[in-house]
């Protein structure tokens, strides 16, 4: 490891850590919502920053830009994907803000127990979000592992690296909670853009023309440049189904439109959201597109280190290249680790409320923000341990967050819409959505005529929950008749 | 002036033609209406199915940052 990388490395970690601590300082002691939604008065930057950090993990570094490699221009659909996020926000957000503010959620489950007064609904919706965070968190850390070992050149060994970060992680975020999370969010989103743009910059001035290598792919790898066919275009068409609803229902993005100000900075945020992915995920799709110029002929896993293999490239641009090859590890390094946070707060924020707060009603919030930090440090350890020890069979159920995420979509964007919707509807929807889900995963069915299992057991989650909203109108116009009043709703 | 004006877009309520055009917008960023071809013609190196679909896309963000007031609907709430 240079003495240049681990000055960036370092500071950068250092940075975070003052942070955490500035946080603690601002915290009022004992109050859930203050540890948890900053006491939901993040205004517009900050909340921006929180929202844009959590949404774009490293995986848009080092994953989408993999992707745009192997399957080229069709990973276009990566921009719909992320725009489609912030525009199932849209579906849902406003009333579920003004209502998190009249009566003080903390939780996802804070809304359901609210919505349905259902508490067997809430703790099964919780579990679904629980292991899909699980997932999310898991792969982060498994993430950190990897890119601890790429910006040592191999120095710090895996288990290290992901103990370290998962430590340092776990310090900033117990000692200021979301108000330390969402100022590291600010640095980490600033230096993912930044990060993106230095690569881009850099990669198109050594390649010289993006139409070169476009005709060059016509004739070498035709795929990669012509008309996507029908099974891509479905394919298209369900990853923004289940990458939008999906995303848009992780418990950190319910709790960051809990944690809004107001509704000024909510919309001012959700504006700058859309145009986000224009900037960010094309980047990554142009990055990916010109590294054919740079290094030809990869493929299959290969591709997926396209990013680690471009930044080598860089680092031979003499100590200019190094600086930015090591800053870009690092970006990459932070749009995990803000990632990681989020997700690991959520979690925390979910045990202390919907598990020892239910069982044990009698605890105050001091005691339970208490708990809510030891149970960081417990979550933290387990996920280091799973990283680095081989995963067991019973562990593949969190690789399917999406499919299973998706299924409790109905609950807020229909719940928040059709007052009809009742506990037992959205219960036996969601039942048989995990369930068809779950049956799909184990048989290997990734996706029928191109759309995605998990969106076709959503399509039939939510065809239940229609059905149940017309029934209960149909019986409400037939209560009103028999009663005498005129009309329905 | 500018308070009348947001009187006047409070009162309006949420656009459904908006949500339409948002949607109709979505399913044309798909490129499957595109008769099969290698690609050509490229606009700046880009296939122009592609083109078409990110034009999609900055329409969309366009919309919802400019007019989000009016795709804003707090109505769930106030029964809830």
């Amino acid at each position: 490891m240079t003495a240049t990388a681990a000055a960036i490395v370092g500071g950068y970690l250092a940075l975070l850590v003052f942070l955490g601590w500035r946080g603690h300082r601002r915290n009022a002691p004992g109050s859930l919502s203050d540890f948890y939604l900053a006491g939901s008065n993040l205004g517009f930057v900050i909340l921006l920053a929180t929202l844009y950090a959590s949404q774009y993990s490293g995986n848009t570094f080092l994953g989408y830009t993999g992707q745009a490699y192997r399957i080229g221009f069709a990973w276009m659909m990566s921009v719909g994907m992320m725009m489609s996020v912030v525009l199932v926000y849209l579906t849902y957000a406003p009333p579920l803000h003004v209502l998190a503010h009249r009566h003080g959620f903390i939780t996802p489950a804070d809304y359901i127990r609210h919505r349905f007064a259902d508490s067997r609904l809430a703790a099964l919706l919780s579990l679904v979000m629980a292991i899909g965070l699980l997932n999310y968190l898991y792969a982060q850390f498994l993430a950190m592992g990897h890119m601890a070992v790429g910006i040592s050149g191999g120095e710090i060994p895996f288990w290290a690296g992901v103990v370290v970060l998962g430590v340092v992680i776990g310090v900033y975020e117990t000692l200021g909670g979301l108000r330390s999370v969402a100022w590291t969010d600010l640095v980490q989103g600033v230096l993912l853009l930044v990060g993106l743009f230095l690569v881009l910059g850099l990669v198109w001035g050594r390649v010289g023309s993006l139409a070169e290598i476009s005709e060059q792919l016509a004739v070498e790898a035709p795929s990669m440049v012509a008309v996507p066919g029908w099974t891509q275009c479905a394919g298209w068409a369900s990853s923004m189904v289940l990458m939008g609803v999906g995303a848009a229902v992780y418990p950190h993005a319910l709790q960051r439109i809990y944690a809004a100000r107001d509704r000024g900075a909510l919309q001012r945020s959700l504006r700058v959201m859309v145009c986000m992915p224009l900037v960010t995920t094309s980047a990554a799709l142009a990055i990916g597109i010109l590294a054919h110029g740079l290094i030809p002929g990869r493929s299959g896993v290969d591709a997926d280190r396209i990013m680690a293999e471009v930044l080598a490239v860089i680092a031979g641009f003499g100590l200019y290249g190094e600086v930015v090859s090591v800053l870009v590890l690092t970006a990459a390094l932070a749009a995990i680790m803000s990632t990681a946070d989020s997700s690991l707060l959520s979690l925390s924020s979910m045990v202390a409320r919907d598990l020892v707060g239910e069982l044990r009603p009698d605890y105050g919030e001091e005691r339970l923000a208490r708990i809510g930090k030891w149970a960081s440090w417990v979550i933290i350890g387990g996920v280091v341990l799973l990283a680095t020890r081989p995963p067991t069979t019973l562990w593949r159920l969190i690789e399917i967050k999406m499919e299973l995420l998706i299924q409790v979509a109905p609950a807020f964007i229909l719940g928040l819409r059709f007052p009809e919707l009742d506990a037992n509807t959205v219960w036996r929807a969601a039942i048989v959505g995990i369930v068809l889900s779950l049956a799909a995963f184990f048989a290997g069915i990734q996706a029928i005529g191109g759309i995605h299992a998990g969106t076709w057991a959503c399509a039939v989650n939510l065809a239940l929950c229609g059905i149940g909203i017309r029934r209960a109108r149909a019986t409400g116009s037939a209560r009103h008749a028999g009663g005498g009043e005129v009309g329905n709703r | 002036m500018k308070m009348a004006r947001t009187s006047r877009t409070a009162d309006a309520g949420p656009s459904r033609a908006l949500g339409w055009t948002i949607v109709v917008l979505l399913c044309l960023s798909v490129p499957w209406y595109f008769p099969a071809g290698d690609g050509r013609p490229f606009v700046f190196g880009v296939p122009l199915w592609c083109v078409v679909s990110f034009a999609c896309y900055v329409a969309i963000a366009s919309i919802v940052a400019l007019r989000l007031p009016r795709l804003w609907d707090e109505r769930g709430a106030e029964e809830l």
